[in-house]
């Protein structure tokens, strides 16, 4: 891995004033944390030196659990309690996973996504995955001496938004200050790009454990500007060790194995699997747990034989990309691979039959994602140096939409959109005097609301009565930067409004996180509001440097009523910072935001008008 | 269940499906396009001495509700007068295949189609109920 | 308080209002703008300004994206001429016009039937060239003409050529697999 040089150190910021940011990727199969530091990015690894955390959880009957390689070694002993691949379970119910054939878990359908049984009792997939994100933060803050202030947190460029919001979840409930959901993709472009000064259009294809993404973006001058998305969030290297376990279990004649033996089976496909990338041919020695023991033996081409099938099936989505981007393979300057499973031939040779060159793989196809994403927290966290002013542009992957009369959707936002975006739908009433309208999110491309993902239901109601067809109801969605999606609705003729994060029906409520947050911190009420305490204390700081600055630069945007309002909601800050209750200094922030929107509606309406300005003078003496 | 039955089986089986020779006796024909889906229609008549429409054939290109509306519009218009057939309107034929909002504009081509058809009618062979020729021949 | 979104598309971008672009230009103003207000600016900023910045960046890429489409942005260019394009209530078009149509759909499902690849692909060559010399009239008709009712009349029969398109690519996606 090449030092991912991006700044002169001395144009960097003074270290006591850098404020701690890391990049995670929260992988199928493994797990990672990034940093920057002294203007490079680099990995962060544990006191034995390694830096993948295998992303697997081991709960035991005391409440205690074990993260990473402990839980993998007990995976065929503890197969019930050990949680392999969580993420294909993230925002998922109990009709998806069943999609992943025999997995030796008790699922239990809970109203937004599935629950497993364990023995430290029901735990959501977002709380599984909030303790690898919390050992790879106590990690983080060891290595680098100190509170973080945030975290850029990676996702599968094809989750849909019940799946972002359940990483958002584990975030928050794992203690992280969030700066951003990253599309994992253009992470690894950000990483490859900044460290190669790349200019043109490339293809990142990133096959993991358990996901497949295929992202086209083009890189010039200091932007990178995906130009589309594509993937299947159900495709990774978990399948070629399905595959190839059944390949064995139907030669071997084993019986319907369960509970350790399908982990054992699995274990060693895997092994196998991994070894064929560099060997003709590999086998393993594996006992069951009735005594049987096997050797198990496969050759490349057995191998690529039965795997045929899934290398075929990344290819639908990669020429679906290209055509949203409206390009031709030979478009593409490079095809960069990501991803653990990407080092498998028969893969590589179909990448490059596809587009006509060899793919490029000098990254390391473990740690670029998290290296891209620690680059980006870095600039997020307000560490830009000078000359560090590259932008990043991304879409969502799905079309957002709505329900319709005849199980139709109606498409509002459709895929590929560069992020933000807003779109307002104007519908009307159908009964006279119809005083509520129930609305449904869903997500996809089909047809049928049936066939696509339904995110949200949601009832505007107080619509005042009126003949049918007279109500004009504007419906709102805004996907912010995280590609997580609000809905808002409104009368127009009565100003009426509604409006939700999307969130129920497959992902868990704002209470649900709430109480597990509460749950996850010590049991003392002292500790709780201590942990409280600090928090708040460091928004308060935060909020209150960012004012002050601003007010440096742009006072006079500010009346005298106005200016007094503000310094009067800044001392109440300040007085309440000095006592000791938490939820004083949060209503206190709270109304300081308040006061300061008008202020920051202006300061930014300057900055578009000088831009704009500036551009007018530069042609002017460009004539 | 998604589109109506209805929908379903004109979709499925839709009858008249096809096309008179644009110059035989007694035929005429309405071609619209909607700009909205970019799809196209073209409905014929196929009207006797007496001026009612004694056949009708349609050719559509777009999507499910828009081939049953023309279905529909071709099956009703037979054995009706043109003044009666230039009554018809888009909210039947909503109404009667159970359209969902969405896909209102298509039944709106079906309407259009048909009032083409009677236009170029009357342009053929003037404003009355029986063609002029046809008259001028007996 | 809402920001001040006043500006129209094209003055926001830094070009004339006017149907011709320079894609250059407008992608420079796009991304001169993007880089003043994008949340990833101010994602260590106040909840205010971040808010506000999330409703800039919106607005910027609602402005770029109706500008760097032909239709879009003709279609906006006669919305703020006061001209509506109608294309979801008026149907009639001229006759010749659509029995082309027809005929194309027609060449479309034959080609796709029988799978022929390279049929798909001459027509879809008719398609962009008859869309290419249409761009031409709609520039003239906008930008030299004034002519703002052949303006929307043009934007309407762009719709069904692009939908063409999309037919042919849907036939050649098909004939993939
Ligand atoms: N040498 C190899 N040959 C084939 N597959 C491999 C090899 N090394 C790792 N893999 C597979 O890559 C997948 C993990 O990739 P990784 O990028 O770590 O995934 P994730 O990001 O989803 O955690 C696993 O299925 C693993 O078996
Ligand atoms: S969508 Fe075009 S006619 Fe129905
Ligand atoms: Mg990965």
């Amino acid at each position: 891995m090449g030092l991912l040089q991006i700044s002169e150190p001395g144009d960097s910021p003074e270290p006591h004033q850098r404020k701690l940011a890391v990049g995670i990727d929260l992988g199928t199969t493994h797990s990672l944390a990034a940093t920057v530091r002294s203007g490079a990015a680099e990995v962060i690894a544990d006191d034995e030196g390694r830096a993948l955390l295998p992303s697997i959880v081991r709960y035991f009957p005391d409440g205690r659990v074990d993260v990473g390689y402990d839980a993998r070694a007990a995976q065929a002993e503890d197969p019930a309690n050990t949680i392999v691949s969580v993420k294909r379970f993230m925002g998922r119910g109990v009709a998806d996973v069943a999609k992943y054939g025999a997995l030796p878990y008790h699922f239990k359908d809970a109203p937004g996504m599935v629950s497993i049984e364990t023995a430290a009792g029901p735990r959501s997939p977002v709380q599984v995955s909030a303790e690898i994100l919390k050992v790879l933060r106590e990690r983080s803050e060891r290595a680098l001496r100190g509170e973080l202030f945030g975290a850029v947190v990676t996702v599968p460029a094809y989750f849909d938004d019940s799946q972002r919001q359940a990483t958002k979840d584990a975030a928050k409930l794992a203690g992280l200050n969030v700066l951003r959901l990253l599309n994992e993709p253009t992470a690894a472009a950000i990483a490859y790009g900044l460290d190669h000064a790349s200019e043109g259009t490339f293809a990142i294809f990133d096959l993991g454990g358990g996901t497949f993404d295929i992202s086209i973006l083009k890189l010039t001058r200091g932007v990178f500007e995906v130009l589309s998305t594509n993937g299947d969030s159900a495709l990774g290297g978990d399948d070629f060790d399905q595959a190839v376990a059944t390949h064995w279990r139907v030669g071997h004649r084993i019986a319907d194995a369960k509970g350790g033996d399908t982990r054992r089976l699995l274990a060693a496909a895997r092994e196998v699997k991994e070894r064929l990338s560099f060997e003709e041919e590999a086998g393993v020695q594996v006992t069951l747990s009735y005594g049987q023991s096997l050797r198990l033996v496969l050759t490349r081409s057995e191998f690529e034989k039965i795997t045929a099938g899934l290398v075929q099936r990344t290819l639908a989505p990669t020429r679906k990309a290209l055509r949203d981007a409206k390009l031709e393979p030979a478009d593409i300057d490079g095809v960069v691979l990501v991803g653990g499973a990407t080092r498998m031939p028969h893969l590589q040779r179909a990448v490059e039959g596809h587009f006509g060159k060899p793919p490029l793989k000098d990254l390391d196809p473990d740690a670029v994602v998290a290296l891209g994403a620690a680059i980006q927290a870095n600039v997020l966290a307000g560490n830009r140096a000078a000359g560090d002013d590259w932008l990043l542009l991304d879409v969502i992957p799905l079309s957002l939409g709505l329900e319709t009369m005849g199980g139709l959707v109606e498409r509002v936002i459709p895929r590929n959109s560069t992020i933000p975006v807003a779109r307002a739908q104007e519908f009307t009433t159908f009964k006279d005097g119809q005083s509520a309208m129930a609305l449904h999110v869903v997500q996809g491309e089909r047809e049928l609301v049936a066939d696509n993902r339904s995110l949200a239901r949601f009832e505007l109601r107080g619509i005042p009565p009126m003949v049918a067809g007279a109500a004009r109801i504007q419906v709102t969605f805004q996907v912010d930067a995280d590609g997580l999606l609000s809905v808002s609705a409104r009368e127009a003729t009565t100003g009426v409004e509604s409006s939700i994060v999307v969130k129920p029906s497959y992902g868990l409520s704002d209470d649900e996180v709430a109480r597990m947050l509460q749950e996850s911190f010590s049991h003392a009420i002292e500790d709780r509001d201590a942990r409280a305490l600090a928090e708040q204390r460091v928004e308060a700081e935060s909020l209150l440097a960012a004012i002050r600055a601003a007010l440096d630069q742009d006072a006079d945007l500010l009346g005298e009523d106005e200016r007094a309002d503000l310094d009067r909601r800044m001392a109440g800050l300040e007085r309440a910072w000095n006592a000791t209750d938490h939820r004083a200094i949060k209503a206190a922030i709270e109304a300081l935001n308040r006061a300061s929107e008008a202020f920051a509606t202006r300061r930014m309406d300057r900055a578009v008008s000088g831009a704009l300005a500036g551009r007018r003078l530069d042609e002017v003496a460009s004539r | 269940m998604a589109y109506s039955e209805k929908v379903i089986d004109h979709y499925e089986n839709p009858r008249n499906v096809g096309s008179f020779g644009k110059d035989d006796e007694g035929v005429a024909t309405g071609m619209v396009g909607a700009p909205a889906c970019g799809d196209v229609m073209k409905l014929q008549i196929k009207v006797n001495k007496d001026g009612i429409i004694e056949d009708a054939k349609f050719k559509t290109y777009g999507c499910g509700s828009a081939i049953a509306s023309s279905s529909l519009v071709t099956e009703w218009v037979k054995g009706k007068t043109i003044d009666e057939a230039a009554t018809i309107r888009n909210t039947q034929i909503a109404a009667e295949l159970a359209l969902p909002p969405v896909k209102i504009h298509c039944s709106i081509l079906a309407e259009d189609a048909i009032k083409a058809a009677i236009a170029d009618y009357r342009k053929k062979y003037g404003g009355g109920d029986i063609p002029a020729e046809s008259k001028a021949a007996d | 308080m809402t920001p001040d979104f006043s500006r129209d598309h094209f003055e926001l971008l830094g070009l004339a209002v006017r149907f011709a672009v320079d894609a250059a230009r407008l992608e420079r103003g796009y991304r001169d703008l993007q880089s003043q207000v994008h949340p990833d600016r101010f994602a260590a900023a106040t909840e205010a300004e971040r808010r506000v910045a999330m409703q800039w960046a919106t607005r910027a890429n609602e402005a770029y994206r109706t500008l760097r489409d032909p239709i879009e942005r003709a279609r906006y260019l006669l919305q703020l001429r006061g001209y509506d394009t109608e294309e979801e209530s008026n149907t009639s078009m001229p006759a010749d016009f659509l029995m082309q149509q027809m005929e194309w759909r027609e060449a479309v499902d034959v080609a796709r039937d029988a799978g022929d690849v390279s049929e798909l692909e001459r027509l879809r060559g008719d398609i962009r060239r008859s869309r290419d010399e249409m761009l031409v009239m709609l520039e003239r008709a906008l930008d030299a003409d004034a002519n703002f009712v052949a303006g929307c009349s043009l934007v309407r029969k762009l719709r069904f050529l692009e939908k063409l398109e999309a037919e042919i690519d849907s036939a050649l996606e098909l004939t993939e697999h």
